[in-house]
């Protein structure tokens, strides 16, 4: 694996953070994922937009049994350590001595307020990367915002743009928190391409707020160049007919179908048996589709209705029309396209068995990737790390048990 | 000194995907040399265009992705101009592509046997393998395989469209990643590899939210406009504009309730989460009445002072004018000779070590035509 024998220290929760370090533990590298005894990632409750579940319920391992949580971070080792006490910030100190790369999401106060900055850990190891994933940004007048998954894809944009004219409304795969980890897992490639090329390790900021705003570059430079603020369309580019999602058979079931140039106008006619819809000249162009719009979608849908949602897609793809069948998150798993390039992985894990997460999305044809461990236990490899990595002795790892520096079973109140 | 500094690349992807790795590349230090068809990438078509009038060097897109990359044209019907494709090609560091090089019949392993250290990134819409990986695929498509909007929009109308090209630009990121890796095993191996996306792919990662809950027995979510779960995850209008939230635990929510000057709305049927879940429609209309009178940045800045998750629902405009934005110091003003001097998106990310700028404006279709010529890089 390519990067076996790199050490990540991995502090973040939730999400993007985990997401991040994930990416690495796939190519191979070591990473340390901390808890605190009593901090646990918020993950391990299941979704912030979510009532959480009663997390003292001992007997049921409640927290080992988010979906969530296990989804970011398999290939990780799992150890807890209370960061408030002296202890455990010394012993959080010994493996950034013997690690590469320290990834934190706190807001931007709290490593400052344990001593644990860059520049401290730059003091303990010269060669360290440290990279910090704050909601918004270290600083500026909104540095102590705090941001969810939702409050931070609405700061940079992307509801105004999606959505209905009277209401915007969010993305469901919550993309900020994603966006926080891919962007996350570039910038550390690029440090260690950098480290690689230099020796030298250094700091990383990944603001999550302006990490995100790329993605809506083209309405940012349209409104420039046009003075008007793009419109939210519910069905996609309105220049366009048939352009939508359109009702299949069955309840509740879609497909997407995308017609832009005259020549798909014609492929489409043909595929759904429609060709005295070419004599007609009013259709024609793309324009004169546009103005039919409302006629275009009636008789589309007309033709959906008759169709099982793949069998349409079928039809018109290989007609040469752009077409996809909606799936909802069960169908993805016996998608025939998603089966065919093992789009999942089953990993099986105690507590939870077995259960499919997404591959290694990144196909590197010569140093693979591999989702081969499922999430760690809570705190299930304390003893590896404090006694095989740091060197701890028996009494040492005792003493820290009983001061609850370290644990294996939550310290809830 | 910038991380990519003299990396040769050659950025044939005529897509978003394609040429959002390029820029990520471009802007730490890569020298991206574009090849585009004669009529210019399909990305100089993305409108709206100033008055209507579709401009190759004046689409929003185009001049977002391809800041700072050079620019020559190739016709693909033209021998000669293959022969110097090719020629490019086996003399870059890394090749991003999204279909082009299997069009001119040109393959990886003999452009490897002259250059073994190339890096070759291959971008596709579902995938290079299985049945559908000749579909086509764009943005909407890619939103509907993937699961990514079957709980978007009202529960009483279909799905709805997301917003322009996200699954391409994870792909894109996912390619400056697999990029990166690649180039790191380059330097020590001395080979290069393929780095293989699908925006399929990429778009599963982030939605594995709903398909490995699914999994593990929670309910399929359904569509709520514009409510996530409930109003406590939710955008709501206010007298000026919308708000976000996420304003779950009781602790919070009591503050948010405060902030907008209805106490009540923590009490009786809306005491508990669950009780707030099962009274959404009744707690929203109450919400609504309360936020009617107030201002977007008065409720936000009155809740963020109180660590409450509120945030505004930003417009294009908004965030051009955003204090926070400034203080960070994040545009960067960029003049091009066509579209005029326009602000940039920033940093997605700060590397200490690592200079990030964009390095000029948008090519004009072919204007770095004599490169081709020459076989010529920066370095």
């Amino acid at each position: 694996m390519i990067f076996e024998g790199l050490r990540i220290v991995d502090l973040t929760m939730g999400w993007a953070g985990p997401l991040s370090t994930m990416l690495f533990a796939d190519f191979g590298a070591q990473v340390i994922k901390i808890e605190g005894p009593g901090r646990l990632d918020w993950w391990r409750r299941g979704s912030a937009s979510k009532p959480p579940p009663d997390m003292r319920d001992v007997d049921a391992k409640v927290w080992e049994r988010s979906a969530l949580f296990c989804g970011v971070n398999r290939n990780k080792l799992g150890v807890t350590l209370d960061m408030s006490s002296p202890q455990g910030r010394e012993i959080f100190e010994r493996l950034v001595a013997v690690s590469d790369v320290v990834v934190e999401s706190f807001s931007p106060r709290v490593m400052k307020k344990w001593g644990l900055d860059h520049e401290r850990l730059a003091e303990i190891n010269p060669g360290i990367i440290m990279m910090s994933l704050p909601a918004v940004g270290s600083s500026g007048p909104w540095a102590h915002y705090i941001g969810y998954a939702s409050t931070t894809e609405a700061m940079s944009g992307l509801p105004a743009l999606c959505g209905y004219d009277d209401a915007p409304i969010l993305q469901t795969p919550f993309v900020a928190d994603p966006l926080g980890g891919l962007n996350g897992a570039t910038a550390l490639a690029f440090a260690l391409y950098h480290r690689e090329l230099t020796g030298e390790g250094q700091r990383i900021e990944v603001g999550q707020h302006e990490g995100l705003i790329p993605l809506i570059g083209h309405g940012l430079m349209e409104y420039q160049l046009t003075g008007e603020i793009p419109a939210r369309s519910s069905t996609g580019d309105s220049r366009f007919a048939p352009n939508g999602c359109y009702p299949c058979q069955g309840d509740d079931r879609w497909v997407v179908i995308s017609v832009a140039t005259d020549d798909e106008w014609i492929k489409f006619c043909g595929a759904t048996g429609r060709p005295e819809l070419l004599a007609d000249p009013a259709l024609r162009t793309a324009q004169g589709r546009q103005e039919n719009r409302g006629r275009i979608d009636d008789l589309t849908s007309e033709w959906t209705r008759q169709h099982d949602r793949r069998d349409a897609m079928e039809i018109l793809q290989r007609a040469g029309v752009v077409a996809a069948a909606v799936n909802n998150a069960a169908d993805l798993l016996e998608d025939p396209q998603v089966t065919a390039t093992e789009g999942f992985v089953e990993l099986d894990r105690a507590v939870v068995g077995r259960h499919p997460y997404p591959r290694v999305s990144v196909r590197l044809s010569e140093t693979p990737g591999n989702a081969a461990e499922p999430a760690p236990l809570f705190g299930e490899d304390n003893d590896f790390v404090l006694r095989e990595i740091l060197g701890l002795r028996d009494d040492e790892v005792r003493e820290l048990r009983e001061l609850g520096v370290v644990a294996e079973t939550p310290m809830l109140n | 000194m910038s991380v990519m500094a003299g990396l040769r690349v050659l950025e044939t992807a005529s897509w978003v995907a394609g040429q959002y790795c390029g820029k990520l590349l471009a802007d730490h230090g890569g020298d991206v040399l574009k090849v585009e068809p004669p009529e210019g990438d399909p990305t100089r078509r993305a409108g709206p265009f100033p008055g209507e009038t579709p401009d190759p060097e004046r689409s929003g897109l185009f001049l977002h992705l391809n800041a700072g990359k050079r620019s020559c044209v190739i016709d693909s019907t033209c021998d000669a101009d293959l022969e110097a494709l090719r020629k490019m090609a086996a003399s870059a560091d890394v090749v991003v592509d999204d279909g082009l090089l299997a069009a001119a019949g040109i393959d990886y392993e003999s452009l490897r046997s002259q250059n073994p250290a190339l890096v070759l990134v291959s971008l596709s819409g579902f995938g290079d393998d299985g049945p559908y990986r000749d579909f086509r695929a764009n943005d909407f498509a890619i939103y509907a395989a993937s699961g990514w909007i079957a709980a978007m929009g009202r529960p009483d109308e279909p799905p709805v469209y997301p917003g322009r090209d996200y699954p391409f630009y994870i792909a894109a990121l996912y390619a400056a990643f697999g990029t990166t890796i690649a180039l790191y095993h380059a330097r020590r191996s001395g080979r290069g590899q393929r780095v293989g996306v699908s925006a399929l792919d990429a778009a599963i990662s982030v939605d594995f939210y709903e398909t490995t809950s699914h999994s593990f027995g929670v309910p399929l979510r359904q569509r709520h406009g514009s409510r996530i779960s409930g109003v406590s995850s939710s955008l709501q209008p206010c007298r000026d504009g919308w708000i976000a939230l996420t304003v779950n635990v009781n602790s919070a929510w009591d503050a948010f309730c405060d902030v907008i000057g209805a106490p009540e709305l923590a009490t009786g049927p809306f005491a508990t989460p669950q009780l707030r879940l099962a009274n959404a429609d009744a707690l929203e209309a109450r919400v609504r009445e309360k936020l009617s009178t107030l201002a977007v940045a008065d409720v936000v800045e009155a809740c963020q002072a109180r660590h409450v998750a509120v945030a505004p629902v930003a417009t294009v405009a908004d965030l051009l004018d955003s204090r926070q934005l400034r203080a960070r110091d994040w545009w960067q003003r960029v003049a091009h000779p066509v579209a005029g001097t326009l602000q940039h998106p920033g940093p997605p990310f700060r590397l200490q070590k690592a200079q990030w700028r964009i390095p000029g404006p948008a090519p004009l279709l072919g204007q770095d035509q004599d490169s081709l010529v020459t076989n010529g890089w920066s370095r």
